[in-house]
């Protein structure tokens, strides 16, 4: 692809979004996106990257990282609509005909786009003529693959999930379901719903006392995980204990406009949990990662641990290229 | 006119004689009546509540005066006697015949005839109304003072109020007395000397006066300077006290707060912050200790700590185990002042809680070297309350040694009795502010500290409002007094 000094943003330059992504203001997105590299590079399944397919992507890229990794805070809020054209690009897969088995072909490394709508996130509950919601309308219907973030946190406090959620499905399902492309009367997306902020002690808590936390026995930490099959439950929980009684009704709101076996849910956490060196385990006593500092923001306590913040993405490229992506541990 | 041959001074010698003598033994009222050249005129001597001697001049008039009417001097002079003198034998009667003449032979007919058991002085030259005031300042006490003093009723220590004597009836002026009693408020104390009129039968405040005296026994000199005036020459800075009775007695204690046994004050106090808020910090811990210098004096009584805690570091990949700064334990009150000023603010690392779990638990290690009959304080001061021992969904992080506040206090409090409060820069303002627990004692603002009451509820002192402002005598000391 041509590389560029434009501005990153243009969502009709070049081949259409992969992934969008979506939430509501301050649940998490921006973290997500920065500790996505950092999750990358860690990854024991080496040889996957994030890269930015232009400079500005690229220098926000680095910012991003930095903000994590050096200054141990988080990027600031969205203040306006932006788009990174990133691109994770994995391993090169030796490839045969199946006809010719004994000459390998070279080998091809597969790629997801990552056009990134990175937005305020009350841009959602704007009204139509905002220039900003018809270019996020527009990504949403013009991509095929969703990250939706859903912040069990804010939904305590604050609760306006299901507005951003509603009005935004509302718009796109107007958009693409009035012809006859989409007979079945589904949105065709795979549809990642996160949860974040899996460190936060509420949800944490959570996920613990209401038994939805399993033990891998291989993970020499001990980090409390929450099964991929009872996520989805867990989800519905957490929907319940929202701030807004509309919140319940959010998982049926999924379900009733995207195809049941093109939505995944998963449990993420940006930072991951504190885990203290000496101990070397988690220690259900002190897991916060995520502390107030005394000039009025948030630290990061210790080390990033990002939680499930690449397997969404990697699913959903998995889903959007099939062929490409195959037969990985973090497929399915 | 007569003329007397007897020379003036052992003539008014001996009415001074028959005066005084008169002065010491009349019981309600003493009549002298002054005839001289010009006139007549009728004194009348009585004795005031407290037994000091008063003499008023009833009646004056010249001779002149007496018969401008028409009235012969013996009927005029009759009148003014049946009037002002008391016609009751007990009464005695002097008449001082100062010249002599008709006029003067007869006021003394008619003074006979009214009393005819009234003494005749002759006595020339003297001047009666003069030598009344002397004879009185100079008369014996006709009645017994005493200082007014508190002691413990021996059946249930209730404070009673008795006498303990001064002086006694027939006490002259000039006599002097000794009375040991104790001071029990750094106030100082009030001197109120009553007269007795009788063994059960208390009169009048003879006088009262503060005298600002230090806590602690004295041997108090007290002179009679003459009837209804007592002195205690060797106390300087006595002021005269103008309540009513009823008004001291109401602000005294029904019992003698127990004098607090040994005592320790452990001040921990918050550095981190601004210097203005350390400052502010530090004055009251300073404060305190210098009300318990003054109220304790004796530094085997009282011990202070000082230990200044700060915040806890996150963020570094080994846990924080800094530990508050002990600047001194178990000092005196001027080692303890000295030590606060060797606490230097320290910059916030974190802003919602200190590290007070840890100085809790280095305080509790070293409690366990105390004697076990004191009487231990803890006033914390400062901003941040301590760390869980465990994250909550408050998000504070827990103390990196787990170290649990309500564990450690509680034990505190049971082993040694640990009374505690604080003095908080913000009031808490969740119901279950951990600042609560810790101010289970009292908790105060840094804006709006009373020192002295702190003190007090920290066990360290005596009531402050109920200080017993009278002088104190033990069951023992108290060997003759009445009530």
């Amino acid at each position: 692809m041509a590389e560029t000094d434009s501005a990153p943003g243009d969502p009709e330059r070049g081949r259409e979004p992969d992934i969008a992504m979506w939430g509501a203001s301050g649940s998490g997105k921006t973290a997500f996106l920065a500790a996505l590299s950092i999750a990358l590079n860690k990854s024991r399944d080496a040889g996957w990257r994030l890269i930015g397919e232009n400079p500005v992507s690229r220098t926000e890229l680095a910012k991003l990282r930095n903000t994590l990794l050096q200054a141990r805070t988080f990027p600031a809020p969205t203040e306006a609509l932006t788009y990174y054209s990133w691109m994770i690009i994995g391993p090169p897969e030796t490839r045969r005909r199946w006809w010719w088995p004994w000459t390998a072909l070279p080998a091809k490394a597969p790629k997801i786009k990552l056009d990134f709508l990175d937005l305020r996130g009350d841009l959602y509950a704007e009204s139509e003529s905002n220039i900003d919601k018809q270019a996020l309308i527009t990504s949403l219907v013009k991509s095929r693959g969703l990250l939706y973030m859903f912040d069990p946190d804010r939904e305590a406090r604050v609760g306006d999930a299901f507005k951003h959620l509603d009005a935004a499905l509302h718009e796109v399902a107007g958009r693409m379901l009035v012809g006859d492309e989409y007979e079945d009367g589904k949105l065709p997306h795979y549809i990642a719903v996160c949860i974040t902020k899996y460190d936060d002690p509420r949800v944490l808590r959570i996920a613990m006392e209401e038994g939805f936390t399993e033990r891998d026995p291989g993970d020499e930490l001990r980090i409390p995980q929450v099964p991929p099959d009872r996520v989805r439950d867990f989800f519905r929980l957490l929907c319940q204990e929202s701030y807004d009684h509309n919140t319940e009704t959010i998982l049926d709101l999924i379900e009733a406009f995207f195809h049941k076996d093109r939505i995944r849910y998963f449990v993420t956490s940006s930072v991951g949990l504190f885990i203290d060196e000496e101990l070397g385990r988690f220690d259900p006593d002190d897991f916060l990662n995520v502390i107030d500092n005394a000039g009025g923001g948030l630290t990061i306590r210790g080390a990033i641990r990002p939680m499930n913040v690449m397997e969404p993405v990697i699913w959903l490229g998995s889903m959007l290229r099939p062929g490409a992506i195959r037969n990985r541990p973090w497929n399915g | 006119m007569h003329h007397f041959a007897k020379p003036a001074e052992p003539a008014e010698g001996g009415l001074r004689g028959e005066l005084a003598e008169l002065i010491a033994s009349f019981r309600e009222r003493l009549a002298v009546v002054e005839i001289d050249a010009a006139g007549i005129r009728v004194f009348e001597v009585r004795a005031d509540e407290v037994g000091a001697t008063r003499h008023t001049r009833r009646a004056s008039a010249k001779w002149s005066t007496l018969t401008v009417s028409g009235e012969e001097v013996v009927d005029a002079v009759h009148r003014i006697a049946r009037d002002l003198i008391s016609a009751d034998e007990a009464d005695p009667v002097l008449i001082a015949r100062i010249a002599d003449g008709d006029e003067q032979q007869a006021a003394l007919r008619a003074l006979r005839r009214w009393r005819p058991s009234a003494r005749l002085v002759e006595a020339p030259g003297a001047k009666v109304g003069e030598l009344l005031g002397e004879l009185a300042a100079e008369a014996p006490l006709r009645q017994t003072y005493d200082l007014i003093v508190a002691r413990e009723r021996a059946q249930d220590g209730r404070l009673e109020l008795v006498g303990r004597r001064l002086f006694g009836a027939g006490a002259r002026p000039g006599d002097a007395t000794t009375v040991a009693v104790t001071c029990t408020d750094a106030g100082g104390m009030l001197l109120a000397v009553s007269a007795w009129s009788g063994p059960l039968q208390p009169s009048e405040l003879v006088s009262a006066h503060h005298a600002p005296l230090p806590p602690g026994r004295h041997v108090l000199r007290a002179v009679l300077e003459r009837p209804g005036l007592v002195r205690f020459p060797e106390i300087p800075g006595l002021q005269p006290d103008t309540r009513t009775w009823e008004e001291v007695v109401t602000t005294l204690p029904a019992r003698l707060q127990p004098a607090p046994g040994p005592g320790h004050l452990v001040c921990a106090i918050e550095t981190a912050g601004t210097r203005e808020e350390f400052e502010a910090r530090c004055h009251w811990a300073g404060y305190v200790i210098d009300v318990l210098a003054e109220r304790r004096p004796d530094p085997q009584q009282l011990q202070v700590s000082v230990v200044g805690y700060g915040t806890h570091v996150y963020g570094t990949r080994r846990a924080d185990r800094s530990r508050p700064a002990f600047a001194v334990w178990s000092a005196s009150t001027g080692q303890a002042r000295a030590a606060l000023e060797s606490l230097r603010p320290t910059t916030p690392t974190y802003p919602h809680a200190a590290q007070l779990e840890d100085m809790l638990a280095e305080v509790s290690t070293r409690l366990l070297r105390q004697p076990a009959n004191t009487r231990t304080a803890l006033l914390t001061i400062g901003a941040r309350p301590p760390h869980p021992p465990r994250s909550g969904l408050d998000r504070v992080p827990a103390c990196p040694q787990r170290y649990d506040w309500l564990a450690l206090l509680r034990e505190m409090e049971q082993r040694h009795d640990l009374r505690s409060a604080v003095i908080c820069d913000h009031p808490p303002a969740a119901p279950t502010s951990p600042w609560h627990r810790l101010g289970s004692t009292a908790v105060f603002r840094v804006d709006a500290v009373n020192a002295e009451e702190l003190a007090f509820r920290l066990g360290l002192v005596s009531e402050p409002a109920k200080a017993l402002s009278l002088p104190f005598v033990s069951q023992s000391e108290d060997s003759g007094g009445r009530n």
